[in-house]
């Protein structure tokens, strides 16, 4: 197997990092694919910034339960925290050095999706984010117990209102279409059997932790995928999880964040799935699969993703030297281009691919991008950290495909970089 | 023959001949069905909007905040006087109330609700907006315009082609930093961000072309209300190519000292669309346009302690226009103690019914929701 280009290496770091960063795509320039798959699959220890400052739950309902007033400014208090927490993540995704794996943090932050809009509380959104980027390339076995017993997911999807007698589908339903095989391969019937195992699973508040109620959980034999028995929570999950099913519908997510928007190739998704479950659902093993595969690195499939906000926004920034934004504002930007972290619209998450672009986005797209690069005394200083490097290595870096519209005539570098950034191209990965 | 069709088929002959009708007005390729909505932002207090004066349940749940001297209209119902400039269009036949509009398990929560209204659905699975799914893509112009918000609402998706705006001004600044060229797009996803490009600057270009054009002779109210309407009336005289048109009208939640407060929202709601009505009357286009109001949700029975109402349930909703056939619709839901859900009305009407009726009686277009709702004949 040949060795990697520069060409090659910008591919593989935009689509799994964040952003281009000229230092990050040129260390694995030269060296094979698994090479530099593997390189960029073992990330060093990753460190977060100190927690945000958030009041306990506890704090709060003394607060709400005082009176109307207390209850009004309770409620402006978890907005506050809310947004400091959207902040503290922006920074993060801004300066990690792990960025592949707070890439897949975002991933499955989409996929086990929870909405502050919901849950309200933001320390348990913070809890949940850090389950998440602790197992991001961890074992999906132990990150999906971990999430069905996550105290924002069992508010989010109703969970902790699943009691005996009183069943609350919203979970189970979830569980079996969003979170593990998908809609078509499970019928009405296991989900209310699914629901009745889940009974009993509910939330401290007031601590923030998961507790088991064995009052509220119902014993009653179900048929759950021709199985009978009493099932617990957990057995329900390691029947989901021995059907080959479930490791192809990840595997399809991996496809979509990773290759194409357009229809799987089947041939692959059985084979990752596969490889995936032989794993015992390894993260990085199906993850190393997907980058190592004929379709990741497909000229077919080059420059036809479309670049989440987040991509672009923090991507961008990663990537060039412009002057930084106030976090606030980069939070409010995300929000403007549709993707407001810790509160995806729908239970489905982010749509994605073309999805990211509409009349509205794109404006707000083109307008960041134009303030950015346009000329001003802050940005005066860029031209001097621009990589030195050749025009074709430039447009190499920054586009996944040949820019569409003109390139400029008069030289200049900064110039060059920025009818790059703003033609259409730079929207795509 | 439509007048898409007659235009297509104009298109071909010298337009020597034809008459300056009402359609001379513009030069654009107006629809024949154009809808304006009225999102009333905040949850409007559907009970002091249509009031059931002659229920006793009203007067004890309301006792402050009961409207005393409403103008009765039919079936024990009576209008909120300071409606009082849209009587002529009951009078005419053309207004329609549609009563006890709501759906099943109602949030009472202002985002979640206005976004179950949006995008028609209630199961938290669906991000784009109902009418993408009535209305057909297009290409080279926009299926809406939302002014005076930047959120496309129940326009939104990427094929749903809306434009939003604070008004046609500041979008005319906005999208000056759009890429004008056109490209050969080499993927799908370049090609849809030409199509979404296209949509702008077609929007852009028609909206300078209307910022010229013909004014309506008729006064507007001078509040940011009036000047939203008296914008969409610019662009419907004009010939704009769009069906849909939002405008919204804020300050609904009225928690604490409602009185006034709704009283001069009711006045800003009349007095608008009175100068609407009486715009699109003078173009000769009245027949042409609906007009039809919705809101996140109505509000409690019962008045709460600080002169105000909290977040409630189901609410009637109107409709007005040529075309409209006037009446109530829907059965005004029950105000007694124990027909309530938590304090709530519950609906008799599910909004998706108005929906459908939109979908295929205003635009006879295939109604998405033909399996659960039917379509009310208030059109």
């Amino acid at each position: 197997m040949g060795r990697l280009s520069f060409s090659d290496t910008r591919h593989l770091v935009t689509r799994t990092a964040l952003g281009q960063e000229w230092g990050g795509v040129k260390a694995l320039e030269g060296k094979t694919r698994a090479e530099a798959i593997s390189i960029l699959l073992s990330p060093s220890a990753i460190k977060t910034p100190p927690a945000p400052r958030l009041t306990p739950w506890a704090n709060v309902n003394r607060m709400r339960m005082r009176n109307g007033a207390g209850k009004k400014q309770a409620r402006k208090m978890m907005m506050r925290e809310g947004e400091r927490l959207k902040r503290w993540w922006m920074l993060h995704l801004l300066q990690t050095d792990t960025p592949v794996n707070e890439h897949m943090t975002l991933f499955w932050h989409n996929h086990f999706t929870s909405s502050l809009e919901k849950v309200e509380q933001p320390n348990l959104m913070l809890n949940q984010n850090k389950l998440l980027r602790d197992n991001a390339m961890g074992n999906f076995r132990t990150l999906l117990h971990k999430v069905a017993r996550d105290p924002a997911m069992l508010i989010y999807l109703d969970g902790s209102e699943n009691v005996k007698g009183s069943p609350n589908e919203n979970f189970a339903r979830e569980l079996l279409e969003l979170f593990t095989l998908g809609r078509g391969h499970y019928t009405e019937n296991d989900i209310k059997a699914a629901a009745i195992a889940f009974t009993g699973w509910g939330v401290n508040r007031n601590n923030g932790t998961y507790v088991y109620d064995a009052r509220q959980h119902d014993t009653r034999p179900v048929t759950f995928m021709g199985r009978r028995g009493s099932f617990s929570g957990d057995q329900i999950i390691d029947i989901i999880l021995e059907k080959p099913r479930t490791a192809e519908y990840i595997a399809e997510k991996f496809w979509k964040e990773f290759v194409s928007d357009i229809q799987p190739d089947h041939r692959y998704i059985r084979n990752w799935g596969a490889a995936f479950r032989k794993s015992n659902y390894n993260i990085r093993t199906l993850f190393s699969e997907v980058l190592n595969s004929e379709p990741f690195w497909s000229p077919r499939y080059k420059g036809t993703l479309t670049k989440s906000p987040i991509d672009l926004l923090v991507g961008t920034l990663r990537a060039l030297p412009f002057p930084k934004l106030p976090d606030t504002e980069l939070v409010h930007i995300s929000q403007l281009l549709g993707q407001d972290l810790f509160d995806p619209p729908t239970v489905k998450g982010w749509a994605g691919g073309n999805d990211w672009i509409d009349t509205q986005t794109l404006l707000v797209r083109t307008s960041l991008l134009n303030k950015l690069t346009r000329h001003s005394q802050a940005s005066a200083k860029v031209q001097s950290y621009l990589p030195k490097t050749t025009g074709s290595e430039v447009v190499q870096w920054l586009l996944p495909l040949a820019p569409v519209l003109p390139l400029p005539t008069t030289p200049g570098k900064r110039r060059m970089v920025r009818a790059l950034i703003l033609d259409p191209v730079f929207q795509l990965k | 023959m439509n007048r898409r069709d007659f235009l297509q088929y104009a298109s071909l002959v010298p337009l020597a001949g034809m008459a300056p009708g009402a359609f001379a007005a513009g030069q654009g390729n107006r629809p024949d069905q154009i809808l304006l909505m009225i999102e009333l932002k905040g949850g409007n207090d559907g009970l002091n909007t249509l009031i059931p004066f002659r229920d006793a349940d009203y007067h004890r749940a309301r006792p402050t905040l009961r409207v005393k001297n409403g103008i009765p209209l039919r079936d024990n119902m009576a209008m909120n006087p300071y409606l009082k400039n849209l009587l002529p269009l009951w009078k005419e036949g053309h207004m329609a109330w549609i009563q006890g509009v709501g759906y099943s398990n109602p949030s009472r929560s202002h985002f979640h609700s206005i976004d179950i209204w949006e995008t028609a659905s209630t199961k938290n699975n669906e991000s784009r907006g109902w009418l993408s799914r009535v209305l057909p893509p297009r290409n080279n112009a926009v299926n809406g315009i939302v002014l005076g918000d930047n959120n496309l609402g129940p326009m939104s998706g990427a094929n749903s082609s809306a434009v939003a705006m604070e008004d046609p001004k500041t979008f005319l600044r906005q999208t000056k930093y759009l890429n004008k060229k056109g490209f050969k797009p080499a993927n799908s996803s370049l090609a849809h961000m030409l199509n979404v490009q296209n949509q702008i600057n077609t929007a852009a270009q028609e909206l300078g072309r209307i910022h010229k054009g013909k004014r309506s002779p008729v006064r507007f109210p001078p509040s940011r209300f009036g000047r939203k309407l008296e914008q969409v009336t610019q662009m419907i005289i004009n010939g704009m190519d769009t069906p849909v048109y939002k405008v919204s009208l804020e300050g609904f939640d009225t928690h604490a000292s409602q009185v006034d407060q709704h009283n001069n929202l009711m006045n800003h709601l009349g007095g608008g669309l009175q100068a609407f009505s009486q715009a699109m009357k003078r173009a000769g286009l009245w027949n042409n346009v609906m007009v039809i109001t919705y809101s996140e949700f109505g509000r409690r029975v019962a008045e709460n302690n600080s002169g105000g109402t909290d977040h409630g349930s189901a609410a009637p909703h109107f409709a007005i226009g040529g075309r409209v056939r006037g009446g109530m619709y829907g059965k005004q839901p029950s105000l007694s103690p124990d027909k309530l859900h938590d304090g709530d009305l519950i609906h008799t009407v599910d909004f998706r019914e108005v929906y459908a009726t939109l979908a295929q009686r205003w635009w006879r277009r295939p109604n998405p929701w033909e399996k659960q709702f039917r379509p009310i004949p208030f059109v």
